[in-house]
């Protein structure tokens, strides 16, 4: 039942179904007004009438015009309606013509306002995202700053060697701001000219090897004033400069920042790239800074752990004196012997066969012996002598106020007590031996460079001669 | 057949009356202070002259005394030992008769400057005292080198 009323009402139809049902409505009251006439006038006196017949149109002309009215009214509200559909499915950009100002006229000045409301929230999104984005950008950007600069920290942390931690800081300067070439000039130790040391990047080889002088036009402020150096598509008093800087390594733009080191520029770290409109933001100029800071810090230390590498007169093996400090300690004792007109002896003691022991047992076992050596030689001198470990396998002994005879005697009681010691290993290749070279202020030299020379010509002799022997 | 030395030369110059105790500290402060020889800075404070010192080893320890300013000595024997030896030690050899070379010295108690002389000689050294300005006179006189 509830089905049939459904089927049989409107509401479910459409407007078009609707008007012609409209229609034919209409048509009822001219067709009713014709049967009128007929059976009026036409049926009692059968012929043509002409009134009857303008009644006839005249009422279907009314009928006409009626639908007419209402077919424009509903094609209107279809039109509405179909545009609705369209803007619905995505297509913001239609605007609907408003020709009347009825209510229809009304409704698509509305439809109208709502969809441009709705373009100017999705405009308004849009901006939203892109911001979005950007801010992702930014962080993405900050990750990767802050990775590397663990990065870097963690080299230098572990004592890497410097080159490692300059070739990391310049791979990865070169993943800033479109670059395709990351560069660093160092300022050489003996004048003020800069050279390319590291480079990566297209155009590498135009830089390493370069070097750049102080009053360089491009590079001047960055040596002089420690100042930011950029060139880029802004500037159009920069032409010459970029110019340049495209004539001597063919890039374009360029970023490049001072590294200070001990209140003066040491080096210079840039980025660049080839493109012909590029600007430098402010981000990348930050940014590039913190690689620079993180560069000093790693020169700074590169420069420390050498001072203290020079300071270090410990062998950290045997815990006996390094080849620096006896060589320093050997030229003081030869002024203090000239002074006090005095003798003072040097001796380089040599361990015979010793690569065969590393080979056949180890650096373990090698270490040991190196050791048991070292005190036996500590053992065999004075508080006054300085003993140190200067290669290897070499020994080299300072004994102030003893000339060569007495050298020799010292050093032959060494090489006897190596000797006994090590006799008691099993195996010929365990028995230690030590060979060893004489040398004395006055007799030999007046220098440290003499003596440890005479010594080891004397040295070589009794390796020789055969080895287990002191000469001089 | 070498002497013992036991005593230091600025006892010997308090025993023989040459200098007092006070003289003795001084000299030993400055010799703390800028370095050298006592015998020298004796000399240079002016508490005792260079033949006092060359005279009480002789004293004491018996080595003859050779004024060289009056000694000619043969360029040969000199250059037995390179000069550079010759100026550290200040010594001069004089004489080679046979194996015996004689050396005049201003220490002759240095026994390592007998010793080194003996090795690169191969000789017996028969020390001499002499005056350190005597002995420095010879050396520029003898080797040319610097």
């Amino acid at each position: 039942m509830t089905k049939n009323n459904q089927s049989l009402s409107l509401e479910s139809k459409g407007l078009r179904y609707r008007l012609k049902i409209a229609f034919y409505l209409m048509l009822v009251l001219p067709f009713l007004a014709y049967i009128y006439l007929v059976s009026v006038f036409i049926l009692p006196n059968v012929g043509l009438r002409l009134e009857v017949v303008a009644i006839a149109l005249f009422s279907i002309f009314i009928a006409l015009a009626g639908f007419y009215v209402v077919r424009g009214v509903v094609s209107r509200i279809l039109n509405i309606s179909s545009e609705a559909k369209v803007i619905a499915a995505g297509d913001l950009g239609r605007k609907l013509e408003v020709k009347c100002k009825d209510e229809i006229g009304d409704l698509e000045g509305s439809l109208n306002q709502l969809t441009q409301r709705i373009r100017s929230n999705i405009d308004e999104l849009k901006i939203y995202k892109d911001r979005t984005n950007e801010i992702d950008l930014e962080i993405q950007k900050r990750l990767f700053v802050f990775s590397t600069l663990l990065q870097i920290s963690s080299l230098i942390l572990q004592g890497a060697k410097l080159e490692e931690v300059l070739k990391v800081t310049i791979v990865k300067s070169k993943l800033l701001a479109k670059s395709t070439i990351a560069y660093l000039f160092f300022r050489k130790e003996t004048s003020d000219i800069f050279l390319c040391k590291v480079a990566e990047g297209i155009n590498s080889e135009q830089f390493l090897g370069a070097q750049i002088q102080p009053q360089d036009p491009v590079f001047s402020g960055v040596i002089s004033e420690g100042q930011a150096l950029i060139i880029d598509s802004k500037g159009i008093l920069q032409e010459g400069l970029r110019t340049e800087l495209y004539g001597k390594f063919g890039i374009k733009n360029t970023l490049a920042m001072p590294v200070f080191s001990r209140g003066s520029v040491s080096g210079i770290l840039g980025i660049g790239n080839t493109e012909d409109s590029f600007l430098y933001k402010k981000d990348d100029i930050e940014l590039l800074d913190i690689f620079i800071k993180q560069l000093a810090i790693a020169l700074e230390n590169d420069l420390l752990s050498h001072r203290l590498e020079k300071l270090e007169i410990k062998d950290r093996l045997t815990g006996l004196y390094n080849e620096s400090f006896i060589r320093n300690r050997l030229g003081e004792e030869i002024r203090r012997a000239i002074t006090y007109q005095r003798p003072c002896a040097f001796v380089l003691l040599n361990i015979d066969d010793f690569s065969k022991v590393e080979t056949n047992f180890g650096p373990a076992y090698a270490q040991e012996a190196l050791k048991r050596i070292a005190y036996l030689i500590r053992d065999s001198v004075t508080e006054i002598d300085r003993v140190a470990r200067t290669a290897n396998n070499e020994f080299a002994i300072v004994l102030p106020e003893r000339n060569k005879r007495q050298a020799k005697v010292t050093s032959d009681e060494i090489r006897k007590k190596v000797e006994l010691s090590f006799s008691k290993e099993d195996g010929a290749d365990k028995k230690l031996t030590v060979s060893g070279g004489v040398s004395e202020n006055p007799l030999d030299g007046v220098t440290a460079e003499e003596l440890v020379n005479r010594a080891r010509d004397a040295l070589r002799q009794a390796k020789s001669l055969g080895k287990n022997r002191i000469l001089g | 057949m070498r002497r013992i030395i036991n005593k230091q030369l600025g006892e010997l110059l308090i025993e023989r009356g040459i200098i007092d105790k006070l003289q003795l500290e001084e000299a030993l402060n400055r010799q703390q202070d800028k370095g050298g020889l006592i015998g020298e800075i004796m000399v240079e404070l002016g508490f005792v002259k260079e033949e006092d010192i060359a005279q009480t080893l002789t004293a004491q320890y018996g080595f003859p005394y050779l004024p060289l300013g009056n000694y000619e000595v043969n360029q040969e024997i000199a250059h037995i030992i390179p000069s550079r030896v010759a100026r550290q030690y200040l010594i001069i050899p004089i004489d080679k008769i046979g194996n015996n070379l004689t050396l005049a010295m201003s220490n002759p108690l240095n026994v390592q400057a007998i010793e080194d002389v003996e090795l690169i000689s191969g000789c017996n050294v028969q020390a001499f005292v002499s005056t350190s300005s005597d002995i420095k006179l010879a050396i520029d006189k003898y080797y040319k080198d610097k």
